[in-house]
């Protein structure tokens, strides 16, 4: 357990491919957190999001023979997880229902995170002000600001360019400000 | 601003998430092997599907000629039917060994 624990990215690929279950057990164990933070950014707290979150290694799983290592799996993974979180918000727009949220707990363990009710508050306004953003500024806020990736990376994963990454990062900034500002005074 | 997104990440899918994840793996693994067993079977009634029009056009296209034969020879023995002549095993040898028996004698 101890040598898969160990094990780099490449390692636990080629060992995946090669049929070994815990090596990809461990890969979906060191990215649950990549694509947890991705898909409930782009998706919310809700329902889908465990879905997709699945389906992510599940594609990744079934499309392990075509990947090639000319981007980090990290960054594969994480498109993965994009291109499914933007169909499923398509797939919301068609279907215009209520989604069914479930409760906040269920996703982020926030008392072993030990969060005070105040950051919880400032959390899920933040939360809610990311879901109103529009589909095209919603994955650049997400990957820069909440995965952390940088600015190359962000346009590689979401194959735009630098400059369409920058403009619509500073665009959503203040689509969200504005969002946040206008729902602290209401 | 930054760090209040930032910190609003989500860090998992919650309890067991990865063994809910190799479940549905197993599963699917198995679901396709299963699927592998069935080729044979399935294979062989596409196979009777492809085969049985061109079966059933044969035997209308036999039946045909039959009753062509039928009413061509005005006769209704089964010969007929099939367009076999009515001949003996002399008959069917051709004459020379008729004539060559009539030269002896």
């Amino acid at each position: 357990m101890r040598d898969v624990l160990e094990q780099t990215d490449e390692q636990l690929v080629a060992a995946a491919r090669q049929g070994d279950d815990g090596a990809f057990e461990q890969i979906v164990r060191r990215y649950e957190p990549v694509v947890a933070a991705t898909v409930i950014g782009m998706l919310g707290q809700c329902a889908e999001a465990e879905d997709v979150g699945q389906e992510t290694f599940m594609r990744l799983h079934k499309g392990l023979g075509r990947f090639r290592g000319e981007a980090s799996l990290k960054t594969y993974i994480t498109r993965i997880a994009i291109n499914l979180s933007l169909n499923e918000l398509k797939r919301r727009k068609r279907r215009r229902s209520i989604l069914v949220r479930k409760p906040v707990e269920e996703f982020h363990n926030l008392e072993a995170r030990g969060e005070s009710a105040e950051g919880r508050d400032t959390r899920e306004m933040v939360r809610q002000g990311i879901d109103q953003l529009d589909d095209k500024f919603r994955p650049v806020i997400v990957l820069r600001l909440i995965d952390g990736y940088s600015t190359d990376e962000t346009a590689k994963i979401l194959e735009i360019p630098v400059g369409t990454v920058l403009s619509r990062l500073a665009r959503a900034q203040d689509k969200l400000k504005a969002i946040l500002i206008s729902e602290e005074r209401g | 601003m930054r760090e209040a997104v930032s910190a609003s990440g989500a860090t998992g899918f919650g309890y067991m998430f990865t063994e809910r994840v190799m479940k549905r793996i197993k599963a699917e693994r198995t679901r396709s092997s299963g699927a592998e067993k069935e080729i044979a079977p399935t294979l062989f009634e596409s196979l009777l599907k492809a085969f049985r029009p061109v079966a059933i056009a044969g035997v209308a296209a036999a039946l045909a000629l039959m009753v062509y034969n039928i009413v061509d020879s005005r006769d209704l023995s089964f010969s007929a039917a099939l367009g076999v002549p009515e001949a003996t095993l002399e008959e069917a040898l051709g004459s020379p060994l008729s004539s060559a028996l009539e030269e002896l004698s």
